[in-house]
């Protein structure tokens, strides 16, 4: 009979020790207590979809200062599922996260978490038109999502709605503003750029561009320049070879088209430099398509052809985001490694020499510059 | 009348350990009267205890498989989708087979555990590593046989269950079998509800207290995660002429539930809405000619799924807007020609050819993408299992296949069982087999990002192996031990591109290795009865690919979400009619990077999960009753699964099932 206590007891031993799942442990750690002043760029990871393992990193190029998980780390909250854009404004960073439908805003000195705009369908971009008008673009909503940055609060929306029965239309994705308007790409199966007016928050135009345009700039001499990737093989909405369009944005006609031949190309991410002359974007193709000379392409504003070597070659890497640091005019260059590990910054001149690079978290995908 | 059930009875034994699960039909003339079992040579299999089956019958298989078998379940929460993965493989890489039939998605090359009720099973086999050629090619894992055959009765027998548990969680299941010398039937009906709706307190989103600065964590309800399934599974099964076996099934199943948003979201409540509705139709038609010294078996298998696969969000006040809306039909179409022949007792020769048919067609009519594709496999199966002396036995086995106009490469397997000690049930086993897995067809064809340029995934499998069950007096025990390698090139896996658009790419070269122990131990104390099971895994998985693709960040480290440690245990006390079971399952830390990085925001910690149940069960004069309360969760732990999916608390359910 002892015998058998004893084992009874080993058994209820057991029983406790097996019971030793921590999850506090997750939350409750020493938070990082930092004040970052100065320049700096935060690097937005994306995350694998349906994970929630978004991230922020923060750089400081001249000190050559990495740091990693910085939401997390300071908040003890993760960022969320699908982190895709950051935007300063009045001293607080706001970082979009689009499967989370949230924005969550941050202090960019210290990284604390001061507050989040939620409710929204599933954001992409967020765009200050005054102090207490922003606007967020949306890629399932059909509408532009009106926040105010000061209460945080949903406080309108501009239908975008074209009611096509055939296709989900019309997302909204990137912003650029001239005067009172502000013109807007819609990429998903569409091929329109929206015209808002910000004084009325009407949509008032479009103009037609190449199909899927992905990313848009300015350029100094107030030129608009769209970077279409043209669709995919297969695809319903058809598949147009991927195009690079200049449209004048008083008169909303296109002007010039340049067209990649390669109809495998998919290029993305259309950035310019700080004097507003020279655009950068990525070519390259979808995940197991293969272009000849993948890399980051420039271009000057009044180039006459589209160049046909890389200013920096993709080699082994995936290069996955671009970003140019306005004040240095430094090439920011992500790679997406195998898209299940930390990613890599490559930090060049703009002349190509390589600076820096850094590890950063798993799908860098957009940068900011602070 | 004898001699025919002889050759019946002593073919179906011949039949347990190898091949098609249908040959199990028991018939009460089983008589036995050789020792050697050829056509147990060189495989290893593991069938689930079917006392453990009786006692999970209320469960799904992912839940009786996590819990009582080696094999990883990777589940993304209580009644959603749970896959299961053989020796650091991934799921992709687990056949599965209902009376012989392949009931794997062709178009996403796996199968949701979750929507498998084990009360519609009576056997469940596992075949890990090399000796899933046997049934089939694909499962570089392994693969798992599911049958359903009773046992041959002649006499009306019900049998049935009414369980209530947590948040509106109801399952029932009703069976009904009767039959005479040649005839029998079989009906299983079952309907299982979940509101589902579990309680939580989120801890990835807070709000700030305007007054104190301090985080409030929502405590919330696991919101959009209802579920139901039911149907109906119905068999028969005719003895006719004396020398033939006609078995017949058809099973029914309709599956309705809504896919919950991680626990990151607080966008709109009304977006985001995703769920899935799927109506199965499967069938067999199993044909056995027994002859004096050879067997003819014709298995024809069909299977035809649609699922409607639908996120919604509602738009500006105009109501609900699809933002997908994917309708799949796929239809399977499975036969198999067999002819066994027992050269003496010690050969046994078997030759097959199977064909197999599949077609899916899946379109999302929003985005108006899809694709209509089909899929023909040819086979060309030959076996030979001979015994060399009284206690060596060997298989060797090639196995050609045609996918459409595509000749595979050969397929070769090897496998040995010596008992080395009769007396003490020592045997040694072992086997090596080389092993394709095709691309599925959304691999191949999914649009955006489908890759038609794909290879198979090639793997190399191969263990060695001792069991030993030694006499001891009052005591039963039974223990394993098995070694494996296993070498895969040409791992696809789906990476994503920017603004979204996801492809498969072979990119890697994966190495798995490590051992199973498993322990049984039964024995009795005045008159109460304990069954102690366990097993432990150890599964060293790792990325051997190309640094250069790879980053050296990620080469040699573990595949993401395969525990290097994994086990489980039951043990259980039964006392005049009073039983109290405990199951544990642990699994060790798994990663979900490439590169195993080890931070807190993305942690699978040590996975350490307790269940208890304790019921009575009250004879009857024909039958029984039984009543059972089943405690999950039983220390009310917070854990987590997988990443941003909350998982219930301690939760109950409360079984009343009987026998008559």
């Amino acid at each position: 009979m002892k015998k058998c206590l004893t084992c009874l007891f080993l058994l209820l031993l057991t029983l406790l020790w097996a019971g030793c799942m921590n999850d506090d442990s997750l939350y409750d750690f020493h938070k990082m207590v930092v004040n970052k002043k100065g320049h700096a760029v935060f690097i937005v990871n994306e995350g694998n979809f349906m994970y929630g393992n978004a991230s922020l990193s923060y750089y400081n190029p001249q000190k050559d200062e990495v740091l990693n998980d910085i939401f997390y780390n300071t908040n003890a909250l993760p960022l969320g599922d699908v982190a895709t854009s950051m935007i300063i404004h009045d001293s607080l960073g706001y970082v979009v996260v689009n499967n989370s439908g949230k924005i969550y805003i941050i202090n960019v000195n210290t990284f604390k978490y001061v507050g989040k705009i939620t409710g929204l369908t599933s954001p992409r971009n967020i765009y200050f038109v005054n102090r207490h008008k922003a606007y967020v673009t949306d890629l399932y909503a059909k509408a532009i999502t009106i926040v105010d940055p000061a209460t945080r609060q949903v406080t309108g929306s501009i239908s975008i709605d074209n009611h096509n029965p055939e296709f989900y239309q019309h997302s909204s994705e990137q912003m650029v503003f001239l005067g009172k308007y502000a013109f807007v790409n819609s990429w998903s199966y569409d091929n329109k750029i929206l015209v808002i007016n910000t004084l009325t928050d009407k949509l008032v135009d479009s103009v037609t561009v190449v199909k899927q345009p992905n990313s848009m700039v300015m350029d100094k001499n107030n030129k608009l320049w769209v970077l279409s990737d043209g669709g995919f093989k297969g695809s319903a909405y058809g598949q147009d070879t991927s195009a690079l369009t200049r449209i004048d944005p008083l008169t909303r006609k296109v002007e010039k088209v340049f067209h990649f031949p390669d109809m495998e190309a998919s290029p993305t991410g259309l950035c310019i430099n700080t004097a507003g002359d020279s655009l950068f974007f990525l070519y390259g193709s979808w995940a197991g398509g293969a272009v000849s000379h993948a890399g980051v392409y420039a271009l000057p504003v009044d180039a006459r052809i589209l160049p046909d070597r890389p200013l920096i070659p993709q080699g082994n890497h995936l290069f996955y985001a671009l970003g140019i640091d306005p004040g240095s005019s430094h090439i920011y260059v992500s790679d997406a490694r195998d898209f299940l590990s930390r990613g890599a910054v490559y930090v060049f001149s703009h002349r190509d020499v390589m600076l820096d690079s850094l590890r950063v978290g798993i799908i860098p995908g957009s940068f900011c510059f602070k | 009348m004898k001699i025919p059930a002889l050759f019946i009875g002593l073919f179906i034994t011949l039949g347990l350990q190898a091949q098609m699960l249908p040959d199990t039909v028991s018939i009460p003339e089983v008589e036995v009267r050789s020792k050697v079992d050829v056509a147990g040579a060189g495989l290893v299999q593991h069938p689930v205890d079917t006392l453990v089956m009786m006692q999970e019958a209320e469960a799904s298989l992912s839940d009786l498989l996590a819990a009582h078998t080696s094999v990883f379940i990777k589940s993304e929460g209580r009644g959603a989708l749970a896959t299961a993965s053989f020796r650091g493989t991934d799921a992709s890489h687990t056949q599965v087979y209902w009376n012989g039939m392949d009931i794997q998605s062709p178009m996403l090359g796996q199968v949701d555990f979750s929507q498998i009720p084990v009360f519609l099973m009576d056997k469940v086999v596992l075949h890990p590593g090399a000796g899933s050629v046997v049934d089939g090619s694909g499962g570089l894992g392994g693969s798992i046989d599911l049958a359903s055959s009773p046992a041959w009765t002649q006499k009306l027998q019900i049998n049935g269950m009414a369980a209530l548990g947590s948040w509106l969680t109801f399952n029932n299941y009703l069976g009904v079998k009767a039959g005479t010398q040649h005839f029998q039937t079989s009906t299983r009906l079952y309907y299982n509800r979940s509101k589902n709706d579990f309680p939580f307190y989120n801890k990835n989103v807070a709000d700030i207290d305007p007054k104190t600065g301090e985080y409030i964590f929502p405590l919330q309800r696991n919101e959009h995660a209802d579920y139901l399934l039911d149907g109906l599974l119905q068999g028969f099964a005719f003895r006719f002429r004396k020398k033939y076996l006609l078995q017949l099934n058809y099973w029914y199943q309709h599956s309705d539930r809504s896919l919950p948003r991680l626990n990151t979201y607080e966008g709109d409540d009304h977006a985001n809405l995703s769920r899935q509705n799927q109506q199965t139709h499967r069938a067999t038609a199993q044909l056995t000619r027994f002859g004096k010294k050879g067997r003819l078996d014709v298995n024809l298998g069909f299977q035809a799924e649609n699922m409607i696969f639908q996120v919604q969000n509602q738009v500006g006040g105009r109501g609900y807007y699809d933002a997908v809306y994917s309708d799949s039909r796929t239809l399977g179409s499975y036969n198999k020609l067999e002819y066994s022949y027992r050269w003496n007792k010690k050969t046994l020769l078997k030759a097959s050819y199977r064909f197999n048919y599949v077609h899916v067609n899946t379109y999302d009519s929003v985005n108006r993408t899809g694709y209509d594709q089909f899929r023909r496999r040819h086979a060309l199966v030959a076996s030979w299992q001979q015994y060399l002396g009284s206690r060596f036995s060997t298989m060797a086995l090639l196995r050609k296949e045609w996918i459409n106009n595509t000749s595979l490469p050969l397929i070769p397997y090897f496998g040995f069982n010596w008992d080395v000690d009769e007396k003490a049930k020592l045997v040694l086993h072992g086997n090596i087999t080389r092993n394709y897995h095709y691309p599925s067809l959304n691999d191949l064809y999914w649009q955006p990002g489908g890759n038609p340029a794909l290879k198979p995934e090639e793997g190399v499998a191969s263990e060695l192996g001792i069991g030993w069950q030694p006499k001891i007096k009052k005591v039963s025990l039974e223990t394993s031990l098995s070694l494996f390698y296993n070498n895969i090139t040409n791992w696809i896996l789906w990476v994503p591109s920017p603004l979204g658009y996801w492809s498969p790419e072979n990119i890697q070269h994966v190495v798995a290795r490590g051992f199973e122990v498993k322990v049984n131990l039964n024995f009795s104390i005045r008159k109460i009865y304990f069954f102690l099971k366990s097993s432990y895994a150890f599964t060293k998985s790792t990325n051997e690919g190309d640094a250069g693709k790879w980053g050296t960040a990620s080469v040699g480290k573990q595949i993401p979400y395969v525990p290097v440690h994994s086990g489980n245990f039951m043990g259980e006390v039964r006392w005049k009619g009073f039983f109290l079971t405990w199951v544990n399952t642990s699994y060790s830390e798994r990663f979900t990077t490439s590169s195993n990085d080890l931070n807190l925001r993305d942690r699978l910690y040590p996975y350490f999960m307790n269940d208890l149940y304790a019921g009575k069960k009250f004879p009857l004069k024909k039958g029984n009753l039984s009543l059972q309360l089943k405690i999950y969760n039983l220390f009310n732990e917070t854990y987590r699964s997988v990443l941003g999916r909350p998982m219930p608390g301690r939760n109950y359910l409360l079984m009343f099932t009987f026998r008559l």
